[in-house]
């Protein structure tokens, strides 16, 4: 890299999982659509308590996205605030639980203050991103 | 798609473009690295007053993005404003005549409030992005 504001790091420090969850981020997750080109859509977000450098999704099944990630699970998510950003780059691998999927929904959409009820009924999955680079722009 | 809440359109409407000029946005670019995963980086735009569907943004010459859109041109443009978004899928021409990038590079930072004069001398590209299809999320 050749820009001075630019940092790379390979892990989720702690300071950066402060920051990712001091306020209700809604990061873009940018992934291959079925010809390979990139797709972004927005995204409610957990950092995984249990597991390092792992971030959590939910999508709905039957969605493109679910599809797309099957084909190719490799995926960047960014973060801004203005021109402070931050963009993780990973894989995803999708937890096909549909009993803990949809408890993963239902606290994201708790964390987000929304309502859980929206989803009963619905076929979930979680989307589970590990993160093996993560780059800064201050 | 399955979710009401998308629309989907071919083109820049005036609507969209009072949207997106409304106040100062920082949308974020997704391109295709080399090896085909995604990648993505906040950027500075500007609507191309030539062109309907156009949407300018500018980078420099020796910067990873430049060679990674010439490998590879298609990308993904998303607008955020938390939950309400739009995201823009289209195609990207590299324009490398360094005096009018560098001018393009100078207006856009006169637009978003930073100093041009830091870019003097710097070898820029505009990139014209050609949007093929438009999806709003509200």
């Amino acid at each position: 890299m050749t820009d001075p504001a630019l940092t790379v790091e390979a892990v989720l420090t702690d300071d950066l999982r402060d920051w990712l969850l001091a306020r209700p981020r809604y990061p873009l997750l940018a992934v291959l659509d079925s010809e390979g080109a990139p797709n972004q859509s927005v995204m409610w977000f957990d950092v995984d308590p249990d597991r390092p450098d792992t971030i959590l999704m939910n999508t709905k099944i039957g969605r493109a996205k679910e599809r797309f990630v099957r084909r190719d699970p490799r995926a960047s998510l960014a973060f801004e605030e203005d021109m402070t950003w931050v963009a993780l780059q990973g894989t995803i691998e999708l937890d096909e639980d549909r009993e803990s999927s949809m408890r993963d929904i239902r606290a994201l959409a708790e964390r987000y203050g929304s309502n859980p009820d929206q989803f009963t009924g619905q076929e979930r999955i979680t989307m589970r991103m590990h993160v093996e680079r993560v780059i800064r722009h201050d | 798609m399955s979710d009401p809440d998308l629309t989907v359109q071919a083109v820049v409407t005036d609507d969209l473009r009072d949207w997106l000029m409304a106040e100062l946005r920082f949308p974020v670019l997704a391109i295709n690295s080399r090896d085909g995963a995604p990648n993505q980086s906040v950027m500075w735009f500007d609507l191309d007053p030539q062109r309907p569907d156009t949407i300018l943004m500018n980078t420099m010459v020796r910067r990873l993005k430049y060679r990674q859109l010439q490998a590879d041109p298609r990308v993904s443009v998303l607008f955020e404003d938390g939950l309400r978004w739009v995201a823009m899928r289209g195609t990207a021409e590299l324009d490398a005549e360094f005096e009018p990038a560098l001018d393009h590079i100078q207006a856009l930072a006169r637009r978003y409030g930073a100093d041009p004069e830091r870019y003097a001398g710097q070898e820029r590209v505009i990139i014209r992005i050609s949007v093929e299809k438009v999806i709003r999320h509200d």
